[in-house]
């Protein structure tokens, strides 16, 4: 069907649109200029601050090694004594530092009563232990247990495990695994 | 009616390409600032990091310097003492000496002992030595063993037993370490407690410098000839 009239309003509604659209893409482009003026000096003063800092940090530098200069062959021995004392510290780190954790596995058992007597004491360097200890008959090992138990020797490791046990006629034997807490100064 | 359309459609966007063009240009400009920006930032953050470690470095270096200094530490005798400890190089006949010299300090008489080559480590040097002596002889040894001998020697794995009656063996390790590339090197801190810890260890090894410095000193008064072919 042919059309022979026009809706005035309905293109009227459209003009209107279109006008609007137009008249919003003016004001978009006052925002997005106040917007770039406001980027614009945002990004300038951030440069600025950081040039600023940069400057100063490199100054800085300069400055330290100018003064540092002054002192290259110290610097250099410096550095050849702490290459050295590094690898000795690391080192040393490698002792299991026997003595130092056997008197202090020998102190702790004199308190025991009866005390009893060490068999075997063995160490590494990661301070884990394994030492058996004789007893000669079974009323102290009960004792014994009772002794180990208690804080003052327990806390000497940070664990400690019955591991093993042997018994004769005359003796017993109680093999004990563990690892010591490391001591602050060892030597 | 069509063109009449079209004919206000292009009046109104003639009036409005300013507008229009002006937007897509901010908008490009908008977002290229934006992304150099944070280009730029990172950039900048980055070198501002860098510049901070590399103060730092400088500040810890002028730092240890001075305390060198305040402390008056004689760091000549220092190194000599470590590198008497650990050489450059391995010496086999220093370890020789160690254990010489151990043996007459503690009165262990160190009997045998044998190279173990399992550790592939060139700064390390594994020996298993047998030795004899008394419990009390023996204990001086492990009291003395790690640096009485003028080298820094360790044991990672020590054991004892009361059914031993006079031989034991123990596993011994000897160090060496020459420099390493300055640039790999980390720069400690230090601090007084620092001083505090190198001189109770130049207390304790003191005496390598006493003692070589004994050796070093020769007699050349022993007898000599004028005519060195002469019979007297």
């Amino acid at each position: 069907m042919n059309k022979k009239r026009i809706n005035l309003l309905q293109s009227r509604y459209d003009y209107q649109k279109i006008e609007k659209i137009f008249f919003y893409i003016r004001y978009l482009t006052f925002f997005l200029i106040f917007i770039f003026i406001i980027i614009f000096i945002l990004v300038n003063l951030t440069n600025i601050s950081y040039k600023k800092e940069i400057d100063g940090l490199y100054s800085k530098k300069i400055e330290l090694i100018k003064e540092l200069n002054n002192y290259i062959n110290e610097e250099a021995k410096i550095n050849i004594f702490q290459n050295k004392y590094q690898a000795f510290s690391e080192f040393l780190n490698e002792d299991a530092r026997f003595l130092p954790y056997y008197y202090l596995l020998t102190s702790s058992l004199k308190s025991a009563t009866p005390e009893p007597t060490l068999v075997s004491f063995k160490i590494n360097k990661e301070k884990y232990t394994e030492f058996t200890l004789s007893f000669s008959n079974f009323e102290q090992i009960i004792n014994f247990f009772n002794f180990i138990e208690d804080e003052n020797f327990l806390d000497k490791f940070e664990n400690i495990n019955l591991d093993g046990f042997s018994s004769t006629e005359s003796k017993t034997e109680l093999t004990f695994k563990g690892k010591f807490i490391s001591l602050k100064n060892e030597k | 009616m069509k063109n009449k359309i079209f004919v206000y459609y292009y009046i109104l966007i003639k009036e409005n390409i300013l507008y229009i063009l002006t937007n897509i240009i901010l908008t490009i400009v908008i977002i290229f600032i934006l992304i150099s920006f944070f280009e730029k930032s990172l950039e900048n953050n980055n070198k501002i990091e860098q510049l901070k470690n590399e103060v730092n470095l400088l500040n810890l270096k002028k730092n240890n310097l001075r305390l060198f200094a305040k402390n008056s530490f004689d760091i000549e005798k220092a190194i000599k003492i470590l590198n008497y400890l650990i050489p450059n190089e391995e010496d086999y006949f220093s370890i020789l000496y160690a254990l010489e010299n151990l043996s007459k300090k503690t009165g262990f008489q160190i009997t045998s002992y044998a190279v173990n080559l399992s550790d592939k480590n060139p700064n390390r040097l594994r020996l298993s030595i047998n030795g004899v002596g008394s419990i009390d002889t023996f204990f001086n040894f492990l009291k003395e063993y790690n640096f009485s001998g003028k080298r820094l020697i360790t044991s990672d794995n020590l054991s004892i037993n009361a059914k031993q009656k006079s031989g034991y063996k123990i596993d011994l390790i000897f160090y060496n370490k020459g420099l390493t590339d300055q640039k790999n090197l980390s720069t400690p801190a230090i601090d007084d407690s620092f001083f505090k810890k190198i001189n109770e260890l130049l207390a304790k090894s003191d005496f390598i410098l006493k003692e070589s410095s004994e050796e070093a000193i020769l007699d050349n008064n022993y007898p000599r000839k004028e005519n060195p072919f002469s019979i007297e």
